[in-house]
This record gives structure tokens, sequence and C-alpha cells, in this order.
């Protein structure tokens, strides 16, 4: 009887082993691939060309000032930085003289890239590790009669090169640097509240001669060092060549890294 | 104690038996079988700011086909239910309720995409999944039903959803004779947003067709 027992266990627990696990399954597998690749788009709306043309003294004195030039939109996937950097062809950092009305001693024929000024639409608001007097363009453009400033010259290295601003200049958004309120954050002005958004910004230009014509409001990139054509040249008699001059503004979108 | 000994073989024996017959009971069904083309693989790239904004939506990325057979000796309780899993390799230390990374394309907002944000539709001409919508699971612990197991058992047979629009048809069939009630159509959906950071991930979707117990 008690073999039998053994034996009726033994092949129980054989057909327990073979049955219990038969219960009948099927699978198949969908395999997912997320391929989320980098955008960093910027849209610009601006002329081909801004033309600054000075044929009346009131001009010289006023200056001239063409709103809403350009419109930048900003579009990313990551945290970006946005710059506006003066260029010339000739890669210094003058405007390049196309054609000269005369020179005499006292005129100057290099005039500086930071005598055009800009004015953002909207404060940066990636700016909080920033060391500069100005950390953006977002000043009102000074009256002519007031005392020079740089809130608003252009940023322009010494080399002439489209190199990022140190953490003294001035960016358009975010800043030098990956600290946190360094950069602006991802996302896109299709769905961020249009213009009064972080990403879309209406750039003014303005390009005060004075008179004599020096440009007291051209500074070097800090803003706090004055670049007119007077100091620079160490002559208080110097004064801008006439001429046709061009220069261009170089706009750099790029990942905050 | 020969007695006690005696008892216990005999309590024993019966339990093996109880058991025994408990997993033969599983077995209701002759044939569960889940068909779909060879290997799916679903890319979804986002490589523009409209994909970003509307995200992807990939229909019919994989078809499946369910042939479930009663056994030669018909057995009434032959079921089957159909299941979602998720997986997204979790052994190697991803966090469960994320995807998995395979590459970075630089820095971002540090932030790694959820599984959640991927939204899974599972459907057939006749609707017969309980849930015909998009839905999403929460982590990879988190399992979906398709065909459900109903408690107490209900069987639903081939044919019901063509006469009355039944739902959670689970009875014997086959695709090849009822093909409106045995396929199903898989659906994805993804708009990661942009506060990921951008990079390639993977999951894997596991389909599974088993028989009720």
């Amino acid at each position: 009887m008690k073999n039998f027992s053994k034996l009726l266990s033994t092949v129980l627990l054989i057909g327990l082993a073979t049955t219990a696990s038969a219960q009948l399954v099927d699978q198949k597998d969908v395999s997912i691939t997320l391929d989320m690749q980098p955008v960093l788009e910027l849209e610009m709306t601006t002329p081909n060309q801004i033309d600054f043309i000075f044929d009346e003294i009131t001009e010289y004195q006023a200056g001239i000032t063409q709103p809403g030039a350009t419109i930048l939109k900003v579009s990313a996937t990551v945290n970006w930085d946005l710059y506006a950097v003066g260029r010339s062809e000739a890669g210094t950092r003058f405007w390049d003289q196309q054609v000269s009305y005369g020179s005499t001693t006292n005129s100057v024929a290099n005039l500086p890239l930071s005598l055009l000024e800009l004015k953002q639409s909207r404060a940066n608001s990636g700016d909080a590790n920033a060391t500069g007097t100005y950390s953006d363009y977002s000043a009102a453009f000074s009256t002519t009669q007031a005392a020079a400033t740089g809130a608003n010259s252009l940023f322009v290295n010494n080399t002439g090169s489209a190199t990022p601003p140190t953490a003294a200049d001035k960016y358009i958004a975010g800043h030098l640097g990956t600290l946190a309120g360094d950069s602006m954050t991802a996302g896109t002005y299709l769905n961020n509240s249009g213009t009064a958004s972080d990403f879309y910004y209406v750039m003014d230009y303005r390009i005060a001669p004075g008179l004599p014509a020096i440009f007291p409001n051209a500074f070097i990139a800090d803003g706090d060092t004055a670049e007119d054509i007077a100091t620079t040249s160490g002559n208080a008699s110097a004064y801008a060549e006439g001429g046709v001059y061009t220069m261009y503004v170089q706009y750099v979108l790029l990942e905050d890294q | 104690m020969q007695q006690i000994k005696r008892t216990y073989h005999q309590l024993a024996l019966f339990s093996l038996l109880l058991v025994s017959a408990l997993g033969y009971s599983q077995i209701h069904c002759g044939v569960v079988e889940l068909q779909s083309t060879a290997a799916v693989e679903a890319n979804m790239t986002f490589a523009d700011f409209s994909r970003y904004n509307a995200g992807i939506t990939l229909m019919s990325v994989a078809r499946l086909r369910v042939k479930v057979e009663n056994k030669a000796v018909v057995d009434l309780d032959c079921s089957w239910k159909l299941r979602m899993f998720i997986e997204n390799n979790s052994g190697a230390g991803t966090a469960a309720d994320k995807w998995e990374e395979v590459t970075l394309y630089g820095n971002g907002n540090a932030l790694q995409p959820l599984i959640s944000d991927l939204e899974v539709r599972v459907t057939n001409n006749c609707g017969t999944p309980l849930n015909t919508g998009f839905r999403s699971f929460t982590d990879v612990n988190d399992i979906l039903n398709i065909i459900e197991e109903l408690v107490p058992q209900v069987i639903v047979p081939e044919g019901s959803c063509t006469a009355s629009g039944t739902k959670n048809v689970n009875g014997p069939g086959s695709y090849l004779t009822n093909y409106d009630e045995y396929s199903f159509d898989v659906d994805l959906r993804l708009k990661p947003g942009f506060q990921y950071n951008p990079g390639v991930y993977k999951l894997n979707i596991r389909f599974r067709l088993e028989e009720v117990n």
C-alpha cells in the first residue's frame, strides 16, 4: 500500500509538472523607436537692406530710427541663447566704406560697428548671471540731447568675428553659461502667446550721428567704454567722413551649452 | 503512530489529486494563436516643429490576428483574453515610467520622455474591445486589456458583434472565418512637446493572447 502511494504520488507530480504550465499562450511585439531630433529655428522677417540716409541736418541731430524693422521668431527643442553681433565684410570692427565723398584732415573713415543701436521689444529673461552693465537691448532709445549711453549699442567682437558675447556683454535672450537662469527654455512662438512671449522679438534700429558726427552712443561691448570717433581717434575735432558705408547684423540662435 | 502516517499519506495523495485536476482544468482550448506581420518596428521621427507641435500618429502599425480553436472534444469553457504590456528594458536601470534612452543628441531640459506620453489604440471593424479609444500606460507595471477576462466568466461567442454590436467577443473563432472580430489594428500616437532631451529612445509593446483558465 505504501509503495503504491509513492508510485501514484510520483505519477501525479510528473503529470502536474507537464500540464500545469500548459495554458495556451501566444504573444507578439511591436517595437517603437522615438527619434527626437534637436530643432533650433530662427524665423526672421526683415527687409534685405535697411537704409539710413542722412541728408538733412535734423537727421544728424535727431538720428534716424527704423522701428520694427526686424522680427525674430524662435522655435527650439533645447535650451537656447540668442544674440546679435555687428559684422563687416572686411572682418574688422568698422563699417565697410563703399564710397567716400571726400576726406579731410579731421575726417575719420573708420566708423565703429557699435554706432548702430538696437532696441528689443521684450526684456531678456535669461540673464540671471549677467555681469555687465547692460544684459540686453531692452532699454528705450535715449533722447539725442541726453548724455551718451551704451545701453543700446550693438555688440561687436574686437576681431569682428561672430563669437558669442561674454558674460559682461549683451544678449537678446539667454546668456553665457549653463547655470540656472542663463538660458531660455525650449518652446516655440507658435503656441506661446505670440508677441508677448519670450520666443518673439521686434527689433528697432537707430543711428544717431550727432553734430559733429561722432556717434556719441557708440560704446564697446561692455557698454561702459565710449567708442565714439572723437574718443577713439584722440582728436576732439574728428568727425565721420561723408560717404556710403555698409555693415550687417548677424542674429545667432544657439543651443545653451 | 502508524495510523497518523497513513492519514498523512492519504491527505497528501488527495491534495495532489486535487491540484492535478485543477492543473488539467486550465486547458479548455485546442489552439491559441496570435499572428502578425513579421517583427513590427514603428519609427517616430520628430525632425521639425510641425511634428513636435502636432505629434505623430501612426495608423495600423501592426495588425494582430487571433485564432482560437476548441479541442476535438468541445469544451464549453474555451475562451480567451488579449492584453498589452509595456517594456523599457528596466533591467538596465531605466526608470519604470520612462522610455529607454538609446542615445542623446545634446543637452536639453534634462528630462527623459515618459511612457505615459505614448498613446495606443487597438480596435477592429466590429469594435469588440471594451475600450476603443487611445489609452496610455502609466509605467511598466501597467497592463491594458483589449479583450478582457470577465468575472464571473462570460463567453461571448463568435458572430455576436456582427449581429448586435456586442463587445468583448472571446469565444473560439478565427480571423479566417470572422475577420472583423478576430483581427485588431494597432494605432500609435505621440505628442512629446518641447520639454524632453533630444535623443533616440525605445519602448516595446507586448501583446499577449491567453486562454482564460
